[in-house]
């Protein structure tokens, strides 16, 4: 296997710089990968896959921005943004006709609402398909060859411990928000729930950015998060399944759905009963300053 | 009772030339694998069949050999020949009555038009109701009494539906 010379420099040199470089070129591959499967079918599986990815690069550009500010990155942050917009509304629908095929073969009167949704989703796809068409690839990676090309020439190992601080800080930052939020929850608002959701997935992002370089943010600990993470989604899933049937409700006049409405009103309190119960696990994830490791690979440290 | 209705899947074109009698269309490769994805999704609807009566067209009695091969209800499938696409809905009605006494879960496949208009006489006791099916869509209604106006319907779904929830 062929040594990337370059690779290896940057991470000896300067571990923090380069841990962003190799996570912006990382993910921005991915990025690249996805919108590509995306573009050619628009599917479930890809359209989220392209969120995931947007939201990832998203955290990374916000990690940049943070810890090693470059040209280029706010315009490049709200392309990918506006992008993910686009993709929103499908999402919502695809996810709320999975969780409708769960509930078909008891409530078999939502076949009519699932055939709307149905409807909906194709409408959506042949937009999605024309934005994602509409979406130059080209300028997308002219700008980020032009972030990372700033990255690797502002490459200077002399300022790698203050941008370590930075990345430190910028992580800090985004768990402290977490906490925050958390500390709003009201079982009675899920809209709060998802408050936390929201700055939870800013933070888990930015987590496995600098993971590989930390000895706390271990493949299990992630994955814990995820799983944390997992938990918000399924409550913010179900509540946009019960505006959905509501504004189906309102459109057709059809009350058909209220039973199969009411059945997912009750799991959903399930959902965030469970939730509150573990909320404060958050705590468990606070990124400790001793366990960064980025000096140790660098040959620094212990 | 409950009586499952399905519409066959999608089969070869009309070809005086190739197919001289139109009871002899197959179904295409395309529609046979869209109709074992749909029969999994009838699966995941509850359907557990006493009984497959299916019309003894080519293209309905492949449909209903597949669905019987999904729901594991191959000993249970029998041609029915008046669910063959000229019989009048109404006779059709009867000959069925006749037939499903005692049975507690029955699917038919046949054709369009004659299928909803057999579900139409089964709910409202006229051929008018909007039941139309797609190629492998189905029905479910409940019927106490096969007779017009004896049933109520529980579902109605397109093949599309039925192949998503085979997911």
């Amino acid at each position: 296997m062929a040594v990337d010379v370059q690779r290896l420099k940057r991470l000896l040199e300067a571990p923090h710089l380069g841990l962003l470089i190799e996570g912006f070129d990382q993910r921005r591959r991915v990025f690249e990968a996805r919108l590509r499967r995306a573009r050619r079918k628009p599917a479930l599986a890809a359209v989220h896959d392209l969120r995931v990815a947007s939201r990832r690069l998203l955290s990374m550009v916000a990690l940049l921005d943070a810890a090693a500010p470059v040209p280029g990155l706010i315009r490049l942050r709200r392309s990918i943004r506006r992008r993910l917009k686009d993709l929103g509304a499908m999402r919502d629908v695809q996810v709320q006709m999975g969780l409708v095929e769960t509930l078909l073969p008891g409530f078999p009167q939502l076949a009519a609402f699932h055939a709307a949704l149905d409807r909906r989703e194709r409408r959506l796809a042949k937009r999605a398909r024309e934005r994602l068409g509409e979406w130059s690839l080209k300028t997308f990676l002219r700008r980020t060859d032009g972030v990372l090309d700033a990255m690797i020439a502002g490459f200077d190992p002399e300022v790698d411990s203050q941008v370590g601080l930075r990345i430190q800080s910028a992580v800090e930052d985004a768990h402290r928000r977490v906490v925050v939020v958390r500390e709003c929850v009201d079982r009675r608002r899920p809209e709060t729930i998802h408050r936390v959701r929201l700055a939870f997935k800013k933070f888990r992002y930015m987590a496995e950015i600098v993971a590989p370089a930390r000895r706390d943010w271990t493949p299990e600990r992630l994955e814990a998060m995820r799983g944390f993470q997992d938990r918000m989604g399924a409550i913010q899933d179900a509540g946009a399944l019960l505006d959905a049937m509501a504004a189906y409700r309102r459109r057709t006049g059809r009350t058909s759905v209220l039973v199969a409405e009411n059945e997912v009103r009750r799991r959903r309190a399930g959902l965030i009963e469970a939730f509150v119960e573990v909320a404060d696990e958050i705590r468990f994830f606070r990124p400790s300053r001793a366990a960064d490791t980025a000096d140790a690979r660098a040959g620094k440290a212990g | 009772m409950e009586l499952y209705v399905l519409r066959h899947a999608i089969a070869e074109e009309r070809n005086p030339i190739e197919y001289p009698d139109d009871a002899a269309r197959p179904l295409t490769a395309e529609g046979r694998r869209r109709m074992r994805r749909g029969a999994r999704g009838l699966a995941r609807m509850g359907a557990a069949l006493d009984l497959i009566l299916s019309s003894p067209y080519a293209r309905a009695w492949e449909t209903a050999e597949i669905v019987a091969g999904v729901l594991d209800a191959r000993h249970r499938l029998e041609t029915f020949p008046p669910l063959a696409a000229e019989v009048a809905p109404e006779d059709a009605v009867s000959e069925l009555a006749g037939r499903l006494g005692g049975m507690v879960s029955v699917m038919v496949v046949g054709h369009e038009p004659q299928l909803s208009a057999i579900g139409s006489i089964l709910l409202a006791g006229r051929a008018d109701v909007d039941l139309r099916l797609g190629k492998g869509g189905s029905f479910k209604l409940l019927c106490p009494r096969i007779e017009p106006r004896g049933a109520t319907l529980e579902w109605w779904l397109t093949p599309r539906q039925l192949r998503r929830l085979a997911r």
